[in-house]
């Protein structure tokens, strides 16, 4: 199967005066299609700053290489009116803060029949056509009123609908969710992240979903990458990793959690993320490492495949067993 | 012995209708409020944004004062209370917040923002001073090394840690922790909630922990409020309100979770819920029936009682047994 979007080897870092930050360090990712896959990272992990990166929003300062094609379509070699095109259009995203991406003087109607215009070339009635129509299929029932109301007259979670609409309606096929839930109730959280896989069934395009949260993951991805220090530690379908992490940062992540039968006291990795401002030599979580062996600090591990799709980069795993502790 | 008697707290805020020059009106953001706080426990308090909870937190250390309704400590009404009581209760009180760097000066070192409290509190010599900041840092994780540099140089793990040491130097009975691992990594949460646990365990502090990470909240606390729209629901041990919920809206919160592993019933948008009802529109009678999948006719017109099941406290009519003969057990 070819895969929709592809990445090969990204590497992003920001210079400046003093001194030069490693944010992303030769990752490679597949999305196919119809598939929901999920980036899991802490802060500084270059989750965002990789996708970001896809879409051309980092700021000038970041030094991007590496290959990133839609398709056939290289777009780290296209010039800016076509990518233009493509925002939005053919991968759409969406961010934490509804608010903050939406303007809060013009009403919801005039921001989503802007954007519909624009790329699907309708005519105003057309648009609003649509608009009122994709607010209706994110449960807006009140579709008509709702399209000529301000973003402050919405709650968190109806915005992040709007939101959602708002991208949808361009029919893209990718759609780019960064942290679409953190600011938002539990009760909300469930709803949104509901109505994301079934946009994703409905309109068969695929997402990628970055969280820190474990719980999104699991219950909303098909795949999912790790990611530490701008690097992938292990990706695999959802089902294996949760059933059986095999690196230690992400067995680490999961201990870190209450659950039924870690009791009283939680298992905390040690120590705290760092951002790299030298080249990576070696694996970037060898500071926190509960397991390291002495391999871990002569040379930079690979990912390496441990089940069928399910690939760890870690030199417990290529040495066999990861439960050795040394 | 009880710490805290909350006994009928309200809590009205006035904002403005509509743009800067429209009336204002009262909104609540605690309504009736009944609540004792035991020695030594930890009280966990979750809900959803606007539900109060931070406003109690905030009442309990006198942040806000309350309308009507008395708050009491160690038996005392601090509305009366003497300059003298008053002082010995604000001594004994410290917090924790969400975010550590907004509660600190940019512009002093650690070493100074940690003196401060000392100089207000105790007649120290300077040298005493620095041994018990030393102390306290190291209690905290924090190398004593370090304070000579601004709160800037810290991750925000290391900030909560500092904060939390602040907290510390004024030995309270008391600490308020107002959603202090929100703003954390997941790794760095497990940590703060580990030195949390301990120093409750070896100080013997009595905790309010304000969350709306419930499974979080269940690990460290001993007793649970539920609080919607500037109510307290329900009330139980953590294990019975985790396990056990009673009203509604719990087992709606809980069932919101999402746990780290994969489970067999995917998530899909059959509960899709229209605009929810806010604190600056409190439906009337119970403040939930909009939302509750066992509304009945009386719940739009009056909010119920406190009924006890077990060890649990409930305010929902489908406990009161002169109205209804619907099951309360189990989860819905």
């Amino acid at each position: 199967m070819k895969p929709i979007l592809t990445v090969e080897d990204l590497h992003v870092h920001f210079v400046s005066n003093s001194e030069t930050t490693y944010a992303v360090n030769g990752l490679s990712i597949k999305l196919y299609s119809q598939e929901i896959l999920g980036i899991v990272g802490e802060s500084g992990s270059g989750k965002s700053v990789a996708v970001k990166s896809i879409l051309g929003l980092l700021p000038e300062t970041a030094q991007i290489s590496g290959k990133i094609a839609l398709g056939e379509e290289r777009l780290d070699q296209l010039n800016s009116d076509r990518l233009r095109q493509i925002r939005g259009k053919e991968i759409a995203m969406i961010f934490q803060d509804p608010m903050t991406s939406l303007n809060p003087l013009f009403t919801i109607s005039d921001q989503m029949t802007r954007v519909i215009e624009r790329h699907l070339h309708l005519d105003k009635q057309g648009a609003n056509e649509l608009a009122e129509l994709w607010l209706r299929r994110v449960g807006i029932t009140d579709a008509k009123r709702r399209l000529n109301q301000y973003p402050h007259e919405f709650s968190g979670g109806m915005r992040q609908r709007v939101m959602i609409a708002m991208a949808m309606s361009l029919s893209p096929r990718v759609l780019i969710a960064d942290e679409p839930t953190t600011a938002l109730d539990v009760t909300i959280q469930k709803q949104i992240l509901g109505l994301i896989r079934q946009m994703e069934s409905e309109v068969q395009n695929s997402v990628i979903l970055i969280t820190h949260d474990l719980g999104v993951v699991a219950n909303t991805c098909h795949r999912m990458v790790v990611m530490y220090g701008g690097m992938i530690m292990e990706q695999g379908n959802v089902s294996d990793v949760f059933s059986h992490p095999a690196h230690p940062y992400t067995q680490g992540l999961m201990d870190s959690l209450p659950s039924e039968n870690n009791g009283r006291h939680l298992v905390p990795i040690p120590g705290q993320p760092a951002i790299a401002t030298t080249e990576p030599k070696l694996c970037p979580f060898l500071d926190r490492c509960p397991k390291s062996i002495s391999t871990c600090f002569q040379k930079m591990p690979v990912l390496t495949e441990i089940k069928q799709d399910h690939l760890v980069r870690c030199w417990l795993v290529e040495q066999g067993g990861n439960d050795e502790t040394i | 012995m009880k710490l805290f008697e909350l006994h009928g707290i309200e809590k009205k805020f006035s904002v403005r209708k509509s743009g800067v020059f429209s009336s204002k009106k009262q909104i609540y953001a605690l309504k009736d409020i009944n609540l004792d706080i035991y020695q030594g426990e930890t009280l966990g308090v979750v809900g959803e944004s606007g539900c109060g909870k931070s406003t109690l937190g905030k009442i309990i250390t006198g942040i806000h004062t309350a309308e009507s309704g008395k708050l009491l400590w160690q038996g005392k009404d601090l509305s009366t209370a003497d300059k003298q009581t008053k002082d010995q209760y604000r001594s004994k009180i410290q917090a924790v917040f969400q975010d550590p760097y907004s509660s600190f000066n940019p512009t002093l070192t650690i070493l100074e923002i940690l003196q401060e409290p000392l100089n207000v509190r105790f007649s120290l010599s300077t040298h005493e001073k620095n041994r018990r900041i030393e102390e306290v840092l190291s209690r905290v994780g924090i190398d004593p090394g370090l304070t000579g540099r601004y709160p800037r140089a810290f991750s925000g793990g290391q900030r909560q840690r500092i904060s939390i040491a602040r907290a510390l130097l004024g030995e309270p009975d008391f600490l308020l922790c107002d959603e202090p691992i929100s703003a954390l990594d997941v790794s760095i949460q497990a940590q703060i909630m580990n030195l949390l646990a301990e120093l409750k365990d070896e100080m013997r502090i009595t905790m309010l922990f304000i969350s709306h990470n419930i499974s979080m909240v269940r690990h460290i606390s001993d007793r649970i409020a539920v609080m919607y729209l500037g109510r307290i629901v329900e009330l139980g041990t953590a294990e019975d309100v985790v396990n056990f919920p009673k009203h509604p809206y719990t087992k709606k919160l809980l069932s919101s979770i999402l746990p780290p592993y994969v489970q067999k019933e995917v998530i899909t948008t059959e509960e899709m819920e229209e605009e929810l009802p806010s604190a600056s529109s409190v439906p009337p009678g119970c403040p939930y029936h909009p939302r509750c999948p066992h509304c009945m006719p009386i719940c739009d017109k009056q909010f119920p009682s406190n009924f006890h099941i077990g060890n649990t406290e409930v305010a929902c009519h489908l406990y009161d047994q002169s109205t209804t003969t619907v099951s309360r057990n189990g989860k819905d």
